[in-house]
């Protein structure tokens, strides 16, 4: 079968169908060709602005403003017809012939030309000025050459034939820009005979269904191939856990495995007292900053805190004890009970030690010998060596 | 943290070795710091931006880094810092007048003696002096440092405090004399001294320092005078440190004396001066303590998990600037040099040694402990995964939302008066988004769906979480005075809300929870009861009651509510008390 262009989409959907079931055979190419635009296909039939702008002229030219008031398109095609290149040689002058002079260049745009120094001008000498159309005498605009080829025209009527290669490519390019000339893609399939190529439209089963088994059809019914290729299809968006949730199941279980046994970390709002004081923290320090913690200004202070306990880490702070020089400074027990959220669950493990010390003086206070020998080897194996973590 | 821009060739010429950056980030991570940035200044040249410790004032400036690595390096020993006797005793006192005791009460002084500044020194003293204001002296408001040029100022020197309108002296850097009060106003314009400004500007007296000529040194903590300025020519220094904070002020004069005096043609050396207190006390500084620490080796060793034995260990803490002497088989005597007052406790010690020894040298292997221990959930954790994992079986998909919310979205959004609720409020919030601690999980989850509108009906989503409530009782709120509740909250959003969807899903819950469904006001069991709240849409709403008690709410949310949060489908929610819950059906039990 001869290749052809397809248009229709319908047709497309069903030779990609067909393709599958190997009646024919489709290969897919992309061609990219060049066509006019509306505004090209005008240009083509009648000439460019800039030419139709010549013609008007006549011999003796016309005012600027009269062109810029009648002629349509007047700023396009004064600038085409005025920018048309320098062509044809340039010969140093007589004085300029034995020094270097600036870069010569031979094909020289009229507006580089204007920008160049006099000392520069004055180097091209014997210029052809082949392909000026016009120029700007005082208010008129008069023409140079007697007669002129549109290039632009016979360019557009080659791409409208389907001649596009014709045209050099600089020069698309330009027309492109212009909007002159656009290009497009086209999908073209070439179709062949398949191995399995019928002329007759065969109905292919995709799958069971209840009455082909109860039947017993489906013994007679011929099925398409199933398409593995393809996403598969969920039916109802289901549920899921979340991914954060997911990692924290994850650590506390590898905590749990160990042996660990999770501490109560269910309070945000914590006393800077078990929060930084317990933990060593001085008062002083940047992390208390207004910048740095968040403090609670309702409740704003704590309800109570274990007296004996603060006496403690107050003399610590201040003094020194248990090895520790301290930080040798007053300690401020207003600071200790502001309220805060609590900036790391240390603050509890704090708590926890405070509690399970409660503990072991408990256990070692009884009274009788025996009593607490055994209430030591009881409890011993617990108490000695819990190790606590918070969860996050 | 703050972070220490140093040059990096003048760093290397320092330490007397040159680096390529890779290896410099290494010997820094080795010993313990972190290089945050390097950078191409303009007028620097190469730079590291040096992260040091908030407690580590001897590596605030490049002096100090470069030592300390130099000995970390094993290229030299810690320098004995020394204090001499002043040249003139009866000329370098400090007499203070009873008034500083209401302002600023302590000052320390001493004097560094045939000082030879370069441009690079100059800037560096200046740098420190700026760290330290800014770190340990908290902006100033514990420690304010003051130094002069010894040479235009005649001792003993008075330290006083006087009514603002008798202090006038030309300030640094200005021609004009300017009356105290007058300059502080002016300043508090200044874009580097305004915020010092408060620190004095309302007290009845302004701290002063004043030579026997009554030239003004210093108005502490604000700035100095320009008499005493301290230039490239200048060959002995005059330091003075004003402070609410004695032990501070110590520790700021002894870390610029043990940084810049090896400058001086005595290297490591500072002449004393004497602080004559109006109580009597007389106290020579710079103290340039030597403290003896005893530290035990055995809990050195067990800390780092490592055995070593004295002289290793002592060897090891040397090149920490930490000079140890084994006093027996298992114990350390350490000598804590000036530099290191962050070092409190043997605790500080054990780790310097942990370090010199190299972290990465420290056991490889795991270690489980040698005691195995059964391990226990928090009850509360456990049931609250249970429910997640049976909300997200329900095909509800779960969120996770912000603890802190706004008043708006918690209050006039959800048609709620806060002011009848416990909320627990934010003396500082970042932004208003973050005014207050969560009472319910719903204007999160509404929030999360409108964020959702591009994705197909219905969203079904469902939360676990802790909200905060205020509350007076010391042991629920373990002395604070607000608790955490555990609350599961889902929506079902959706074309039609479908009430029905989410009284299906707490059937299941129930289910789960082994509570039957009962007719109402029987006391084991739950059931609806309707009831209006302000955030539901009346008629179409009811407590759910389990065993008795109320512990959450049901509904179809209030249409205004709907649109306060930008969405445009009905929706119905569940929200309940999960704590409560867990308590009142004992559950697990």
């Amino acid at each position: 079968m001869p290749s052809s262009t397809v248009n229709s989409v319908e047709i497309l959907f069903t030779v990609l169908r067909k393709m599958i079931a190997e009646v024919v055979d489709v290969k897919q190419t992309t061609v990219k060709s060049w066509e006019c635009t509306e505004e090209g296909t005008c240009l083509a039939n009648d000439g460019s602005h800039e030419a139709r702008l010549f013609s008007s002229l006549g011999k003796e030219g016309r005012l600027l403003a009269d062109i810029k008031a009648n002629i349509p398109n007047s700023n396009i095609a004064l600038g085409a017809a005025m920018k048309n290149k320098l062509h044809g040689r340039a010969y140093p002058s007589k004085e300029w012939e034995f020094r270097p002079c600036c870069e010569l260049n031979f094909d020289l745009d009229i507006c580089k030309f204007r920008k160049l120094k006099a000392k520069q001008r004055n180097c091209y000498t014997n210029l052809k000025i082949g392909a000026y159309w016009v120029k700007k005498e005082g208010e008129k605009v008069v023409p140079i050459v007697s007669s002129i080829t549109d290039e632009v025209q016979l360019h557009l009527q080659a791409v409208a034939r389907g001649e596009a290669h014709a045209v050099p490519d600089k020069v698309k390019a330009d027309y492109k820009k212009r909007k002159l000339i656009k290009e497009i893609e086209k999908t073209v399939f070439e179709v062949r005979k398949g191995s399995e190529f019928t002329t007759s439209v065969v109905k292919q089963e995709a799958e069971f269904t209840k009455d082909m088994i109860e039947s017993g059809q489906w013994k007679n019914a011929n099925f398409k191939p199933y398409n593995f290729k393809s996403k598969g299809r969920v039916e109802l968006r289901s549920g899921h856990l979340h991914p954060l949730m997911q990692l924290r199941s994850e650590f506390r279980r590898i905590f749990l495995e160990m042996g660990f046994t999770e501490m109560p970390t269910n309070s945000y709002v914590e006393s800077a007292f078990w929060n930084f004081d317990a933990l060593f923290q001085p008062q002083q320090h940047p992390a208390r900053d207004a910048q740095d913690t968040f403090y609670v200004s309702d409740p704003a202070t704590c309800l109570e805190v274990p007296e004996d306990y603060l006496e403690r880490v107050r003399k610590t702070h201040s003094e020194g004890g248990y090895g520790s020089i301290g930080y040798q400074c007053k300690w401020n027990r207003a600071e200790a009970d502001k309220n805060l959220l609590r900036t790391h669950t240390t603050a509890v493990s704090a708590r926890m030690l405070y509690k399970l010390a409660q503990v072991l003086v408990e256990a070692m206070s009884e009274t009788s010998f025996e009593k607490a020998e055994t209430y030591k080897r009881n409890r011993q194996p617990q108490n000695a060596h819990v190790k606590l973590i918070g969860a996050v | 943290m703050p972070t220490v821009s140093v040059n990096r060739e003048a760093l290397f010429k320092a330490i007397g070795q040159e680096y390529n950056d890779e290896e410099f980030d290494e010997l820094c991570f080795k010993f313990g710091l972190e290089i945050d940035d390097i950078v191409d200044d303009p007028d620097k040249g190469m730079t590291y931006k040096i992260e040091i410790g908030a407690n580590r004032y001897d590596l605030l400036c490049i002096e100090g880094i470069a030592r300390t690595l130099r000995v970390f390096l094993g290229l030299e020993t810690l320098p004995k810092f020394q204090v001499l006797p002043a040249k003139d005793p009866s000329q370098y006192k400090l007499i203070v007048k009873p008034a500083v005791a209401q302002v600023r009460p302590y000052i320390v002084g001493a004097v560094l003696r045939n000082i030879k500044f370069t441009q690079a020194i100059y800037d560096s003293f200046i740098d420190l002096q700026d760290k330290l204001h800014h770190n340990i002296a908290r902006k100033r408001t514990l420690v304010a440092i003051g130094t002069h040029d010894l040479d235009t100022i005649t001792g003993p020197f008075i330290y006083d405090a006087q009514p603002p309108k008798e202090i006038s002296f030309v300030p640094l850097n200005q021609t004009e004399v300017f009356r105290s009060d007058v300059l502080l106003e002016k300043y508090t314009q200044d874009l580097h001294l305004r915020e010092f400004v408060p620190i004095i500007k309302d007290k009845p007296v302004y701290p002063v320092i004043l030579d026997q000529k009554g030239v003004v040194l210093s108005l502490p903590p604000i700035i100095n005078g320009n008499h005493s300025k301290i230039t490239l020519n200048t060959r002995n220094v005059f330091i003075e440190c004003t402070a609410t904070d004695r032990h501070k002020a110590q520790i700021v004069l002894d870390t610029l004396i043990c940084m810049f005096s090896g400058y001086c043609d005595k290297p490591f050396t500072a002449e004393a001066v004497l602080v004559e207190y109006p109580d009597g006390e007389k106290i020579q500084y710079p103290t340039l303590q030597y403290r003896q620490q005893e530290t035990s080796v055995a809990y050195c060793n067990v800390l780092t998990g490592v055995e070593e034995n004295a002289e290793d260990m002592a060897k090891l803490l040397q090149s920490m600037s930490l000079s140890a002497k084994p006093t027996g088989p298992d114990t350390l005597m350490v000598e804590i040099p000036p530099t290191r007052y962050d070092v409190l406790h043997a605790c500080d010690v054990a780790e310097d040694f942990a370090i010199a020894y190299g972290y990465d040298r420290l056991r490889e292997d795991m270690q489980l402990p040698s005691t195995s221990t059964i391990g226990q959930e928090f009850e509360l954790n456990y049931l609250s995964d249970k429910m997640r994992l049976l909300l997200s079986q329900n095909n509800y998909i779960e969120v996770a939302t912000f603890s802190l919310c706004s008043k708006s979205d918690m209050g006039e959004k959800m048609k709620i008066n806060l002011d009848k609720e416990p909320l627990v409020k934010i003396g500082n919030p970042k932004t208003m988004d973050f005014e207050a601690l969560r009472i319910s999980l719903l204007p999160g989850i509404l929030k999360t769906v409108a964020a959702n509108k591009h994705v197909s009906l219905p969203l079904r989503m469902f939360e676990v979480a802790d909200v905060v409530v205020k509350d007076s009782c010391p042991v629920a709120t373990r002395g604070t005075g607000a608790r955490n509740k555990r609350h599961l909250c889902a929506i079902n959003y959706n074309v039609k809300a479908g009430m029905e969807v989410v009284q299906g899903l707490l059937d299941n819950i129930m289910v789960a929870l082994k509570v039957p469904f009962t007719e109402d006001g029987s006391s084991k069991g739950y059931y609806l009861e309707g009831k209006d709240y302000p955030s539901f849409f009346p008629g179409f709403s009811a407590t759910v009651v389990v065993n008795g008690s109320p512990v959450g709410c049901l509904g179809l949310i209030h249409p205004e509510v709907v649109t306060s949060f930008n969405l445009n489908n009905p929706a119905s929610v569940l929200e309940i008390d999960l704590q409560k819950v867990m308590e009142i059906t004992d559950f697990g039990h």
